[in-house]
């Protein structure tokens, strides 16, 4: 037995509401337009009156109203435009411009002017003659035309629909509005810019730009020590050989790669976005300081991976290399802060968290208590946390009584002593500003792990 | 549950004060995104009807502070919404207000007013029928707005023509015995009405 008629399927709906059905969009047509019926009315009724009364000048009145609708009445299409919106990729950058192409065609000989109006999400700002325009087509032709867009903030956003109109005969005749359903863009974030010199502590990987604790090839001298059967001749130290007559050897450590694996908290947004121009709020904060990150390492040649610490609690693999990073990007993109949500469990995302020896990299705004005890547990089990502070200075909470900014003091001064615990505890915490800010926790990070 | 503790005055007051932020930055969105070609044509279509609604009348009326009201009413609204009644209503008005004085006035009359008249209404229609569907706000391409000028060019040209041609026949038209002269207009009215009237079914239904 097929879905379809499966009758457990068919059982009505426990809900009040009938289900919504919606009538098959009509067929484009052709129609007259109120002008034509006005030139018809005005033209019959002047010429009308001018043989009741025997009056010429209503005759000379009707005169261009008759002689006007004939001429532009002369050629009239019958088949009417065909229009279709083509997205393409419907991927752009932040602060870049989101488009979508709109292929019209005039298969008739008569020229036709065309109305388009779209409509976008609001974090999409319509051009100018982008969004609202009107087009001559010339007969037999067709057009393309740019639906276009700046996009403001990161995530997925819809372009559309397209509501396409088309005249003929000056006015005269026009076309029933087809409705061209949009498509979603994809804004992909534009990460901050970030740079770290510093190395990550248990590079274990095959190589890297990272010291390990292992020797091998590199420039990082380990020790020196009494030549073996199969050491290379290159490594011999001739200095030390010479002075102590016995050959002496450079060992140098090798350079490895590791795994970063970033944890972004999304239980809760706070602030207001701005978009790209504007101020930042926790997601958006969260998500740019997440990609510099990524980028950075990735492109660098180290695994990085992404996990949500949130309700939907989804994951990305850890990879490497440019197409990596824009996969993560995407990833970053389609982030969601549900409002309500339930909230996420700390054992099942540390259940996520797969290689023991990985760098975690926690994104957070250290707003709920489910937060500190990720990042506490993460410590306690002895793994590497660097932990982000992505508050941004401006949020506050709305004024309600004149309590407000006591309160808020308080919980600051609250939050400042968590802080400090969590520094004790040795978790690098660190608010994000960009560029460098994070080289001297993991300085730290990597003294304490070589101590 | 929030824990906002505002009367009914601070309430409204905060609900008049979100309004006027929102409504001041849909003007300034709209002034911004205003194109000029779609509103040159809307101003073009109030223009038209005025000046007609004024030129059919003699000056006493014109001058009028009843009719100056309505005149203007009924441009605004034609200008407004183009698409809606009030371009039909404003020729309307014009050619009963120049029917009306042009029998009561006998200094108020001749054939060049009506010309006048009927360019300015047919400029005032074939920019309403162009703009009907133009918002304020849409980019219009310059071929649209060409096409436009020289369409009207062509039947002013032809209107004024037709006014020339009369007033060189007019003599002639005053010997043409009464039946006749009747007879010939019903059969040439009949006939423009049932041409123009065939163009208005549906030309997809063919």
């Amino acid at each position: 037995m097929s879905l379809a008629v499966d009758p457990v399927l068919r059982l009505r709906p426990d809900n009040a509401r009938a289900p919504e059905r919606h009538a098959p969009e009509k067929p484009v047509e052709w129609r007259r337009t109120p002008a034509l019926t006005r030139a018809v009315a005005v033209a019959a009724c002047c010429l009308i009156a001018a043989v009741v009364f025997g009056r010429v000048d209503l005759a000379l009145i009707a005169a261009p109203f008759a002689v006007g609708t004939a001429l532009l009445l002369r050629d009239r299409p019958h088949r009417t435009p065909e229009a279709r919106l083509d997205v393409g990729e419907g991927v752009c950058a932040e602060g870049g411009t989101a488009s979508a192409v709109l292929h019209v065609a005039n298969p008739e000989p008569v020229p036709v002017s065309t109305v388009v109006t779209a409509a976008a999400d609001h974090w999409i700002d319509l051009h100018t003659g982008r969004g609202d325009f009107a087009e001559r087509l010339h007969p037999s032709t067709a057009r393309e035309m740019a639906v276009a867009g700046r996009a403001r903030r990161w995530g997925g956003h819809h372009l559309g629909p397209v509501h396409v109109q088309s005249h003929a005969c000056g006015g005269l005749l026009e076309t029933t509005v087809q409705r061209l359903p949009g498509s979603r863009v994809w804004v992909l974030p534009v990460p901050h810019w970030f740079e770290s010199a510093e190395s990550l502590p248990f590079a274990d990987g095959v190589a890297g730009v990272h010291r390990s604790r292992r020797l091998g090839d590199s420039g990082e001298l380990a020790e020196v020590r009494l030549y073996q059967p199969g050491d290379r001749l290159r490594r011999i130290d001739w200095r030390t050989s010479a002075r102590s007559q016995e050959l002496y050897v450079n060992a140098t450590l090798s350079e490895r790669d590791t795994d970063v694996n970033l944890i972004l908290d999304l239980q809760v947004e706070a602030g207001d976005s701005g978009g790209i121009d504007g101020a930042a709020s926790v997601a958006d904060l969260t998500v740019r300081a997440a990609g510099a990150v990524a980028a950075h390492y990735a492109l660098q040649g180290d695994r990085v991976g992404c996990i949500e610490f949130g309700a939907r609690g989804r994951r990305l693999r850890a990879g490497t290399g440019r197409r990596h990073n824009l996969a993560l990007l995407r990833w970053l993109a389609s982030i969601h802060i549900p409002i309500d949500a339930l909230p996420p469990s700390v054992a099942m995302l540390r259940r996520q968290l797969g290689n023991h020896r990985s760098m975690h990299v926690l994104f957070t705004p250290l707003l709920n208590e489910r937060s500190l005890n990720l990042v506490a547990s993460l410590a306690r089990a002895g793994r590497p946390v660097l932990c982000i502070d992505t508050l941004p200075d401006h949020v506050v909470p709305p004024p309600r009584s004149h309590w407000t900014p006591y309160a808020e003091r308080l919980w600051r001064l609250d939050r400042a002593n968590t802080i400090m615990e969590l520094r004790d505890l040795g978790v690098a915490v660190e608010p994000w500003t960009g560029a460098a800010s994070l080289d001297d926790v993991i300085a730290q990070l990597v003294r304490r792990r070589y101590r | 549950m929030s824990d906002v503790q505002r009367g009914l005055f601070e309430a409204l007051r905060d609900g008049t004060r979100l309004r006027a932020t929102g409504g001041r930055r849909r003007v300034a969105s709209w002034a911004r995104r205003l194109a000029p070609a779609a509103v040159l044509l809307r101003l073009t279509v109030g223009l038209s009807y005025f000046i007609a609604a004024e030129i059919a009348v003699p000056a006493q009326w014109g001058a009028s502070a009843a009719y100056l009201i309505l005149a203007a009413a009924l441009a605004l609204c034609s200008a407004l919404a183009p698409a809606g009644i009030a371009p039909l209503a404003a020729s309307g008005v014009v050619i009963a207000s120049w029917l009306i004085t042009s029998s009561l006035y006998e200094d108020h009359g001749g054939l060049w007013i009506p010309a006048a008249v009927a360019v300015l209404l047919y400029a005032g229609h074939s920019t309403a029928a162009v703009a009907q569907r133009f918002r304020t706000t849409t980019a219009v391409d310059s071929e649209i707005v060409h096409t436009w000028a020289r369409h009207l060019g062509i039947v002013s040209a032809s209107t004024l023509a037709f006014a020339g041609l009369l007033a060189l026949f007019t003599a002639y038209f005053a010997a043409i015995p009464p039946a006749v002269a009747v007879g010939i207009g019903l059969v040439a009215a009949v006939t423009v009405i049932y041409v123009l009237a065939r163009s208005l079914h549906n030309p997809s239904s063919r």
